[in-house]
């Protein structure tokens, strides 16, 4: 009886540590953070002309269990991310960017801003490392009646995205989630549960910024 | 049961913590007068046949600069945040 007990007790605290977990925003299993070698990529200056690639940023989205509406609203988000992109106030914000006075992004891999710039421009994906100035990715829907808007691991090209929260949100709030699991592919990383620094990482700050861009072009 | 307590309430508190997490998307509702304003903006540069930025965006940038001087005030304000360095 006295095991009993005490197995139940265990029970409920599991489910309740799993509950916890999933109300974070978004799970990424890569542990791995992106590391400078050498530094490769030109600097960014604010003073330069917006790059050509940012210009021709491009997407290859291949669609899983999508409806054909649904697939109409993704396709617009990823429009948006391109038109964001594309905008002079993306690459300002990005070279800009700062945490504690200083220019830089949270878990930034050891990168600076302009650096990560530059890194979203290649669209190098950690698993897909070609630099083809293309985001790349495959793209799930799935239904749960978590808080979690989407999530996807290091050792897949995939991104999962809730429609509890796709059906509702604007293509705008699409492509702010889209970018952000999007981030990730990159091999950029951010706390798993809230801090009150978790909004300045890379994933975090850049999804809320196409989010906050793209809401003018819808 | 004492040692129990306190764990489920370590527990409930560590919810309610995840419950002020962010979620990405979540709140990219624009205002109305946000809407109108951009929407109207691409509108007047549609007008002046410069295409949308999703069609060709070279053309449409070029297209800006030609004809800047005859936006409306609040569109050129608009297309200077967006599309021009601040410096």
């Amino acid at each position: 009886m006295q095991a009993m007990k005490k197995m139940t007790i265990i029970l409920i605290i599991m489910s309740l540590l799993i509950a916890s977990c999933n109300q974070s925003g978004s799970k990424n299993s890569d542990n791995t953070s992106v590391k400078v070698t050498d530094n490769i990529y030109g600097d960014h200056s604010d003073q330069d002309p917006i790059p050509n690639e940012a210009l021709t940023f491009d997407a290859r989205i291949h669609f899983v269990n999508f409806t054909s509406e649904q697939q109409e609203k993704m396709e617009e988000a990823i429009e948006i991310i391109k038109m964001v992109v594309a905008t002079e106030e993306f690459r300002s914000k990005v070279l800009n960017h700062t945490y504690n006075g200083k220019k830089t992004f949270v878990d930034n891999g050891g990168y600076s801003n302009a650096q990560i710039y530059q890194i979203i421009l290649d669209g190098a994906e950690r698993l897909l490392p070609a630099k083809n100035n293309t985001m790349e990715a495959e793209v799930e829907l799935y239904y749960a009646s978590t808080n979690v808007v989407g999530y996807t691991y290091a050792s897949s090209n995939r991104i999962w995205v809730n429609t509890k929260y796709f059906n509702i949100y604007t293509a705008a709030g699409v492509a702010h989630n889209l970018f952000h699991e999007w981030m990730h592919k990159l091999g950029f990383i951010h706390d798993s549960s809230w801090s009150s620094s978790r909004d300045y990482s890379v994933p975090y700050a850049l999804g809320n910024l196409v989010g906050e861009i793209g809401k003018e072009f819808l | 049961m004492k040692i129990r307590v306190m764990v489920v309430g370590i527990i409930f508190s560590i919810n309610s913590y995840g419950d002020m997490e962010h979620r990405p998307g979540q709140g990219i509702q624009p205002s109305s007068e946000n809407l109108s304003l951009s929407r109207g903006c691409f509108k007047e540069m549609q007008s002046m046949g410069c295409g949308h930025p999703r069609e060709d965006h070279g053309y449409f940038i070029a297209c800006l600069e030609n004809n800047r001087d005859q936006l409306s005030n609040n569109c050129q304000n608009f297309f200077h945040r967006l599309y021009e360095k601040k410096n």
